[in-house]
Formats: structure tokens, C-alpha cells, sequence
């Protein structure tokens, strides 16, 4: 058999066409509505937030992989991504190189400091390894503050150089057209959905989340545990370097104050968006940072102004707390649960000799409780009876 | 004495302050921890919002050794609200318990900035005399801190070791399903030891706001304080915590004092990374938990 027909075999074997009609593909339709957000969206306040958004997708990704698949809590993501956003303001201050080559630069360096946190994190395991990241980023924090001569402290680095390199277009996110700019980014995004699909679907990954599921069965399995929580804090660490020359190159400013994106506290706002989009899902970072950056938009718009940063903040947190209490799935997994509902009930009225609208109804409303549907246990209690 | 010795018992009087506060939050996040294995980053928060309220109480012209039991007790009562609507469903998950306190920093530390702003709040010396010792500065205020830390510390371990309700506490942290099956109301318990841990936080809070300037963000540096001295001492290790609280203290003080000054909080953490590297499970655990160093 050629390898390509044995990838074939094997992704209709993963994938039934029924599968990928109704589900991949209207997934896939979704996903490309990012695409239209400069048409969508009139007015560029919308727009600048969409080009945030492809920006946290790519850190939450980065850090879907570390927390979501390996099962280890890093606490030091933010730090990672402040970390390339430094560095890329370095390079572009001093020697303003090509924007392709800021990016893998940032990316290796943000890289390289995660081995340097993860070589003795990873010694310890669980909480002492969330900790140790916390203290981590404190310490870079400190660092960023008190080099004053490679960093300038507290005043931080500014940035106004466009990107450049790239050919003719304009992707200067101020003066230029806001447009390419997203484009360039949104590009980028949909590369991290890629690079994590294409981890899951590995050797890797699937080492990656044996290492979550018990780590000592994956150490008596062979899997190098050490190692492969190094290489995936290193992935993490340069999906979260790359997007920190995007906000370098959108914000034009760095700082180490306590609230900038260079803080630990941050950290949990994209663990909001992980537990909210769903940890186990491949896209719940998107789901989850969109939710995170347009929710209080959408519900300023509707109720008026009312919430302010501190109270969209205090939101946050009470939906970080409860989606871990009630519903750990996250939306994806509620989303995917609904699905089945409504499938499964719709299959089983029809065969009841219901009607097609009726059964449809039935299922449209059973999707929305979210708990398996389950015939064969009344089955066999009506057997019983 | 000699000029350096001056400066060094100076130093040595400031650590011991320090780590009287320290050493409060830490044996709220240890004795949490020992009992129900949750690891409560949210205590430093809780330490911010007792902190405030003592603030708040002396404002309305209350006396401030009044305000400190009373933020306490409110701050008590706020921890044992938490654990009843969250907590306690995540006793048999502490990772989710975990996360649900990471989520609470943010929601308390934010209600702070919500009601009192952003602004930095004090409150003036409540002692003011000073006492020169050998040309060692020895603020009355300073003493008073440390006495109520120790005052505290003895009282807990007084609480721990010869009560029922400590050795209820004990049973609990040994094995909870034997306990309850005893006839120890084990949910009681859990709940109570929230409460404690809340209520010290809460103290320490107090305590530092009548040495220092408040603001909403104090909780996140002290807590990572208490940490390291939680971790250090071995989390859920009551007599570490104590001893590590000084090591730490002391350390910091001390480096800061002589060293550079700017990377204070760095050698704390610094020491606390190099513990859990050489003793992943903290330098005084020997034996670990709880349950195992109060017997």
C-alpha cells in the first residue's frame, strides 16, 4: 500500500463521511467567518478587537497544549508571550530586521526561556509546578524591571516601526489600513490551529496527553515524561513568543507594571478562555477567546456601558469558578454533547413512527439539557417491566 | 556594638516582622491544605480584602484593635461562605479547586478595586513610641506585630494539638472517610479549618496595614510570600511553616539589606525555587502532612 493511500485509509477510517458533513465541515465554514471580519465589522474599534482575538488564540493555543493535552499548569504564559514581545521589540528597536525574521526569533527565545522555567519546574509535578511558574514570572517581572538598561524599567520599550518585508502591502496597524494588518495576524492565527491540529494528531501529542491521562503508566510505557513536558512548554512557549510580536506590533508598548500583559495575574485569563471554549476540545481556545474578548462588548452594547474593566473582570472570574464546578467540558463540549442529543432523539422518534417536524422539535429541545440521552437503559427497564 | 552589628540586629528585628506576617498566611495555606489537599491561592486576597476592612472600621472611628477581630471574623465568614458555595464540591478534585481559587483571586481582588478604588490607603501607627536598644530602632508597633503573630501561632497550636475540635481536624487530615465514620462531623470540620485559614489571612492583614500602606494589589505579593514559606516548610507541615516563615524573613531581609534591594521578592522566590529543587516536598518533611507532625 503507498503511504498515501494508507493516510487516506486511515483519515476516513478516523473521520465517516457522515461525520465530516455534519460536523467538520459546518465547523470548518465557521471558522472561515473570521475572513469576512473587516466586511462584518463597520467600525475599526470591532475590528481592532477581532485582531485581538487572533492574537489570544494564539497563546491560548500554546497554552492548550501545555495545559489542555499534557496536563501541567503553567502559570507563566503570559510571561512567555511578554517575553517575545520584549524581544521583538529589541530586534525592531536596534536592527529593525525583516518581520519574518522577528518571528521566529521572539518564537525561539520565548521558547527558550520556557525550557529555562521548565528544567527545574518540571522536577516537581501538579501544584508545586503552577507555583514555581507563578514565581517565575514574578521574577521576570522583576528582571524587566530592575535591567533598566536593556529594558528601561518601568517606562518599558516603545515600538513604531511597521511590520516590513512583506512586499508592497501597507501593515502598518496605525497610519496604514487596519485591514492588512488583521489579515497578517489572522493568518498566523489559523497556522497555531493548524500546528495544534497537527500536534493532536501525532505521535506527540498523543504521547502528550498519555502523560495527563497517568503519568506513571506513561513512564512505564516508555514515553520520556521529562522530556516531553520540556518539548511541549517549548511548543507553548513559541506559539505565545510569535503572538508577542503581534502585540508588540498592534500595542507599540511593553511594560513590566503589575497589570500589563506581562504579568502572572493574566495568566488566568486564558485559562478562563481554555475552561470556557473547553479543554478538550481541539478549538476551545477560539471559542474561548472570542467569548472572552467580545462577551463584554456584546454586553455592553445590549445593557449599556455597564460593565466597567474591574466588574468585566469580577464576571470573569465567578465563569472561570463555576464552568470548572458545573460544567469542565466547556462550551465545545457542551456544543458536542447538544449535537448527539439532538441526533440520537431524533433518530429514536422517527423510528417511534413520529413525524419529521415533531421529532425535530423533540430533539431541538432535548439538545438544550445537558445530559447524555440514555434509551437503552429505558428500554431494558420497560423489558424489566 | 559596632556599627555592623547595629545594622545587623537592625535587619534582624525587620525579618522578624516580616516573617510574623508571612508566617500567618502561610499557615492559612498549610493548615487548608493538610486537611483537604486544595491548595487556597486565593488567601492572599483574602488577606488584601482584611486589610481593608480593618481599614474600613477604623475609618468609621473604630478602635483598631477592635477593627482587627472584626475584619477577621468578617473575613471568616466570607472564606466559610466559599467553601460551602464552591469548595466543598471540590474535595475530590483538588486541581479544581485549585483553578476555583485562581478564578476567586480575580473576583475578590477586583471587588477591592471595586469598592475602595485603586488608591492607596493607611492607617497611622496605632503605638507610637520607639524604643532605641544599642542603637537598634524597635518601633512599639513592630513589637506589637510580632507578639500577635506569636500570640496566634501559639494559639493554633494549642488549638491543634489539645482541643477536641484540633484533634478532630487531625483525624480528618489523617483519613476523612474513618473520621466521619467515628461520628466526626467531617463537613463541620473542613468548613471551621476554611474559616481559620481565612481568619489568619485576615489578621495578617490587619496587622500589615497598620506598618505599611495598603492598596488592592498587596494580596498577590503576599501570597507568594506565604507560599514560599508554606512550600518551604512543606505544605501542610504547621511547625515548618513557623520555622520557615524565619528562614524566609530573615533571608530576605537580609539580602535586601546588604544586597541589592530592588530584588527582594526575587530572593525570596529564588530560595523557595531552590527548596522544592533539592527537597521537592519542603525542608522540614520528613514525615509531610499534617496529620503526621502534630501527632
Amino acid at each position: 500500500m503507498t503511504a498515501i493511500a494508507q493516510m487516506r485509509r486511515s483519515f476516513t477510517g478516523q473521520y465517516p463521511i457522515g461525520d465530516l458533513l455534519a460536523i467538520r465541515l459546518p465547523i470548518f465554514i465557521l471558522l472561515l467567518i473570521p475572513l469576512l471580519a473587516p466586511q462584518l465589522f463597520p467600525t475599526s474599534r470591532l475590528l481592532s478587537l477581532a485582531l485581538t482575538v487572533t492574537i489570544y488564540v494564539m497563546v491560548a493555543n500554546g497554552m492548550h497544549i501545555i495545559f489542555s493535552y499534557t496536563g501541567q499548569l503553567s502559570l507563566a504564559q503570559t510571561t512567555l508571550w511578554g517575553l517575545g514581545a520584549y524581544t521583538a521589540a529589541l530586534l525592531i528597536g536596534h536592527y529593525n530586521p525583516p518581520t519574518l525574521l522577528v518571528l521566529p526569533a521572539a518564537g525561539m527565545v520565548a521558547a527558550g526561556g520556557a525550557v529555562l522555567i521548565g528544567i527545574p519546574a518540571f522536577r516537581t509535578g501538579g501544584f508545586s509546578f503552577a507555583i514555581i511558574t507563578f514565581a517565575f514570572a514574578e521574577i521576570a517581572r522583576l528582571v524587566a524591571t530592575n535591567w533598566i538598561s536593556l529594558t528601561k524599567g518601568t517606562i518599558g520599550l516603545t515600538v513604531f516601526e511597521p511590520p516590513k518585508g512583506l512586499g508592497p502591502v501597507d501593515f502598518d496597524p496605525l497610519t496604514g489600513n487596519l485591514t492588512h494588518f488583521y489579515y497578517l495576524s489572522l493568518g498566523f492565527a489559523y497556522l497555531s490551529i493548524a500546528a495544534v491540529w497537527a500536534i493532536r494528531q501525532s505521535t506527540l501529542g498523543r504521547n502528550f496527553i498519555a502523560i495527563r491521562e497517568n503519568e506513571t503508566l506513561a513512564k512505564s510505557a516508555g514515553i520520556n515524561v521529562y522530556l516531553h513536558k520540556l518539548i511541549a512548554f517549548a511548543m507553548s512557549g513559541f506559539f505565545a513568543g510569535v503572538a508577542g510580536v503581534f502585540y508588540i506590533y498592534n500595542a507599540k508598548h511593553i511594560d513590566p507594571g503589575p497589570l500589563s500583559p506581562f504579568g502572572a495575574f493574566f495568566s488566568i485569563q486564558f485559562l478562563l478562555m481554555i475552561l470556557i471554549g473547553g479543554r478538550f476540545s481541539m478549538l476551545g481556545p477560539v471559542i474561548g477567546a472570542t467569548v472572552v474578548v467580545f462577551g463584554p462588548e456584546v454586553v455592553n452594547t445590549i445593557f449599556g456601558d455597564v460593565l466597567t474593566i474591574s466588574r468585566t473582570q469580577i464576571l470573569f472570574g465567578c465563569l472561570l469558578s463555576l464552568s470548572v464546578l458545573t460544567a469542565p467540558t466547556g462550551i465545545a463540549g457542551q456544543a458536542r454533547l447538544g449535537f448527539t442529543n439532538f441526533v440520537t432523539v431524533l433518530r429514536h422518534s422517527r423510528e417511534q413512527g413520529r413525524s419529521w417536524p415533531a421529532s425535530a422539535g423533540i430533539a431541538f429541545v432535548r439538545s438544550f439539557i445537558p445530559v447524555p440521552v440514555r434509551y437503552d437503559v429505558d428500554d431494558a427497564e420497560a423489558e424489566n417491566r | 556594638m559596632s556599627v555592623d552589628l547595629t545594622e545587623f540586629f537592625q535587619l534582624l528585628f525587620i525579618a522578624l516582622r516580616q516573617s510574623g506576617v508571612y508566617a500567618l498566611v502561610a499557615l492559612g495555606i498549610t493548615v487548608i491544605f493538610g486537611l483537604t489537599g486544595i491548595v487556597k491561592f486565593s488567601i492572599g486576597e483574602l488577606l488584601t480584602i482584611g486589610a481593608f476592612l480593618t481599614f474600613a472600621f477604623w475609618d468609621h472611628s473604630m478602635s483598631y484593635f477592635l477593627a482587627v477581630p472584626a475584619a477577621a471574623l468578617c473575613v471568616g465568614l466570607l472564606s466559610l461562605l466559599l467553601e460551602r458555595a464552591a469548595f466543598r464540591f471540590t474535595l475530590d478534585q483538588p486541581v479544581n479547586g485549585f483553578i476555583v481559587s485562581l478564578g476567586l483571586i480575580v473576583v475578590l481582588q477586583n471587588s477591592v478595586v471595586e469598592i475602595w478604588g485603586t488608591q492607596a490607603k493607611s492607617i497611622p501607627l496605632v503605638f507610637t513610641q520607639r524604643w532605641v536598644v544599642g542603637g537598634v530602632f524597635m518601633p512599639a508597633n513592630d513589637w506589637f506585630i510580632i507578639w500577635v503573630a506569636v500570640g496566634l501561632i501559639a494559639g493554633l497550636f494549642l488549638l491543634l494539638r489539645y482541643t477536641k475540635y484540633g484533634r478532630a481536624m487531625r483525624a480528618c487530615a489523617e483519613d476523612r472517610e474513618a473520621a466521619a465514620l467515628m461520628g466526626i462531623p467531617v463537613d463541620y470540620v473542613i468548613a471551621g479549618t476554611f474559616m481559620l485559614g481565612g481568619a489568619l489571612a485576615a489578621t495578617a492583614g490587619g496587622l500589615f496595614a497598620s506598618a505599611q500602606v495598603i492598596h488592592a494589589y498587596i494580596g498577590a505579593v503576599l501570597l507568594l510570600k506565604g507560599f514560599a514559606v508554606a512550600l518551604v516548610g512543606g505544605l501542610g507541615n504547621v511547625e515548618g511553616a513557623v520555622a520557615a516563615a524565619i528562614i524566609i524573613g530573615v533571608t530576605e531581609t537580609m539580602a535586601a539589606g546588604y544586597g541589592p534591594g530592588e530584588w527582594r521578592d526575587g530572593y525570596t522566590f529564588g530560595l523557595m525555587i531552590l527548596v522544592l529543587l533539592i527537597r521537592p516536598a519542603g525542608l522540614f518533611s520528613a514525615r509531610g502532612r499534617l496529620q503526621q507532625t502534630l501527632q
